[in-house]
């Protein structure tokens, strides 16, 4: 009895956990494959079918300036992320086990992950002026030097998690086989850690791809990415009404993420919740 | 010279080749500009119209504070709202989901990694999810499911408290899971013991969460609500997205309110100095959060 009672309640809870996550998922990616007349209908079998490409297609025929931002997007997160994870794998195995005194480590870890706790607009509003005079604004490098803040922090604190799991034997025995440091993180401790070198890279793309606030201050016309794109074209979506094409863009505008995340299951939950749970 | 003394702090030389990008491009990018907001936010620069270049030390502080045409109290109630509810609703959703996840029965897997998708899932869509369902009208998802139920559609996004609740609501769905995810990772390492012994003396599932469970957990969920803080007071997208900061600046909690000050009516100095404000109580708070972690524990 209890135990029927019990299966009940889990089938019921899996349910609406289900639905919960599905459904708003869901209502948008039936708005996009909805044709415009279609759209304005109540939910209803002619409301969903025939489904229709048409504002994917839109998306596309817009011009170049879509493609263009997919482009940027891509070039910019991909760039920040193998910059970032090389870069802050080094300060990682630095902090992590090469001796130092334990107050500047302690000092400089805190400090460097403390990052996050400042709103970004702290250093966007000065970002803003100095790339208008140094002629960085809307440009694909001062985009990557901007993201910057937010990988290489994340990259120290995900790779010192990892590292912290490799013995120190392995240092040890590289460095009486005449090893430098720089030799054994880049011969030795990264080979090793592949997998939460991987996730660390991944991770820091999808951050990158997904950012918003800094590309819609830091960026015009040209190194414009998919996140402003996609919020920029609202406010017109808004007055003609086309939400269809709308939907398409978030849709689109997810499916990386996704991806990735069915590829990395396990690992990234870990990498998610900043280290703290183990997959 | 400064070679030695880094070389001395240091003790080798491969430290400060491995060290040096990360810290040189963080002081770039951080310390300089942090230093440079200070600076702007103690002079008066204004962008689209041309303003002679002047130190008015703490004024753009204290009319931030005092003048409403800034709108900073507005924003400050508006962050408490926004922040307290979302923050309070996240942590017993989150807690609940992951005492249900802990259990092992067919298809749990899936259920975990779905968890994960709100997570990953950039908060522009998010935000383009949740703005999809509140449309006016009687054909959109919440409203057709208000007429099933007989009551008639409501324009959600032009109403004050019913724009709030829906950041809300966005908000707990795109950061339950990873409450949810911080807990039942924390869930999985806690010892069976106590939990058997209080199965045995016949202890309800309710006494069981209120004097075991939460105890055990005490230190996991401080530092979850820590991370959540400091996050929700940063929200930007989805408020963006679905409301920007309407109707009239209902919606618009402080880090919202830097940004349009600053970007919409170009007043770069008295934004800088909100954020800085904003910031400096963020540092404080989290202070205080942690040290009160570590003196329970």
């Amino acid at each position: 009895m209890n135990k029927r009672y019990e299966r009940i309640v889990i089938t019921i809870s899996s349910i609406i956990l289900l639905v919960w996550i599905f459904l708003p998922i869901t209502w948008m990616l039936l708005i996009s494959f909805e044709s415009q007349s279609q759209i304005f209908l109540k939910p209803s079998l002619e409301k969903f079918f025939p489904i229709t490409l048409d504002n994917y297609a839109y998306l596309f025929r817009t011009g170049a300036g879509f493609v263009r931002c997919i482009f940027n997007s891509l070039i910019i997160a991909g760039s920040t992320s193998v910059l970032a994870t090389i870069i802050g794998s080094m300060a990682a195995y630095a902090i992590q086990r090469v001796p130092m005194r334990r107050s500047i480590r302690d000092n400089l870890f805190f400090w460097i992950i403390s990052q996050r706790i400042m709103p970004f607009l702290a250093i966007l509003i000065p970002f803003y002026v100095l790339y208008q005079q140094t002629g960085l604004y809307d440009t694909i490098p001062g985009m990557i030097l901007a993201y910057m803040t937010f990988t290489i922090p994340f990259t120290v604190f995900s790779m010192v998690g990892y590292f912290n799991e490799i013995p120190i034997e392995i240092d040890e025995a590289a460095l009486i086989d005449g090893c430098s440091r720089i030799m054994i993180l880049f011969k030795v401790l990264l080979p090793i850690c592949k997998a939460g070198l991987a996730v660390t890279f991944l991770l820091n793309f999808v951050l990158s791809w997904n950012e918003l606030l800094m590309a819609l201050i830091l960026t015009g016309e040209n190194a414009r990415t998919i996140a402003v794109a996609a919020a920029l074209f609202l406010p017109s979506a808004g007055r003609s009404a086309l939400w269809g094409p709308a939907a398409a863009i978030g849709i689109f505008f997810m499916l990386p993420a996704i991806a990735l995340s069915f590829i990395l299951r396990r690992s990234l939950v870990r990498g998610l919740t900043m280290g703290m749970v183990r997959g | 010279m400064t070679l030695m003394i880094l070389q001395r702090l240091f003790k080798s030389r491969d430290t400060i080749i491995l060290l040096s990008p990360a810290l040189a491009i963080l002081a770039v990018t951080t310390i300089f500009p942090f230093i440079y907001c200070i600076w702007i936010a103690v002079h008066n620069i204004v962008i689209f119209y041309p303003v002679p270049l002047e130190f008015v030390g703490l004024d753009n502080f204290i009319s931030s504070l005092t003048s409403p045409i800034y709108g900073f109290w507005n924003a400050v109630s508006a962050t408490i709202i926004f922040t307290g509810c979302s923050l309070a609703i996240e942590l017993i959703l989150g807690l609940g989901i992951a005492i249900f996840l802990n259990k092992e029965f067919p298809g749990v897997w899936f259920l975990r990694y779905i968890l994960i998708l709100p997570l990953v899932i950039s908060p522009v869509s998010i935000g383009l999810l949740f703005r999809l369902m509140f449309l006016p009208g009687d054909w959109t998802l919440i409203n057709w499911m208000l007429t099933l139920i007989g009551l008639q559609p409501i324009r959600w996004l032009a109403d004050a408290k019913l724009s709030m609740l829906v950041l809300i609501l966005t908000d707990v769905w795109e950061w339950t899971p990873f409450m949810a995810m911080i807990f039942l990772g924390a869930l999985q390492v806690l010892p069976p013991e106590p939990f058997e012994a209080a199965m045995i003396d016949g202890a309800t599932p309710l006494k069981i969460l209120r004097h075991i469970t939460i105890p055990l957990l005490r230190e996991v969920i401080a530092i979850a609500v820590i991370l959540r803080l400091m996050d929700s007071l940063k929200t930007f997208d989805i408020i963006y997205i679905i409301t920007q900061g309407g109707p009239g600046e209902a919606t618009q909690i402080l880090n919202f309110n830097a940004f349009v000050q600053a970007f919409v009516f170009g007043n770069l100095s008295i934004a800088s100095a909100q954020i800085l404000i904003l910031t400096i109580t963020v540092m404080i708070i989290s202070v205080l959060l942690i040290r009160l972690v570590r003196r329970g524990t």
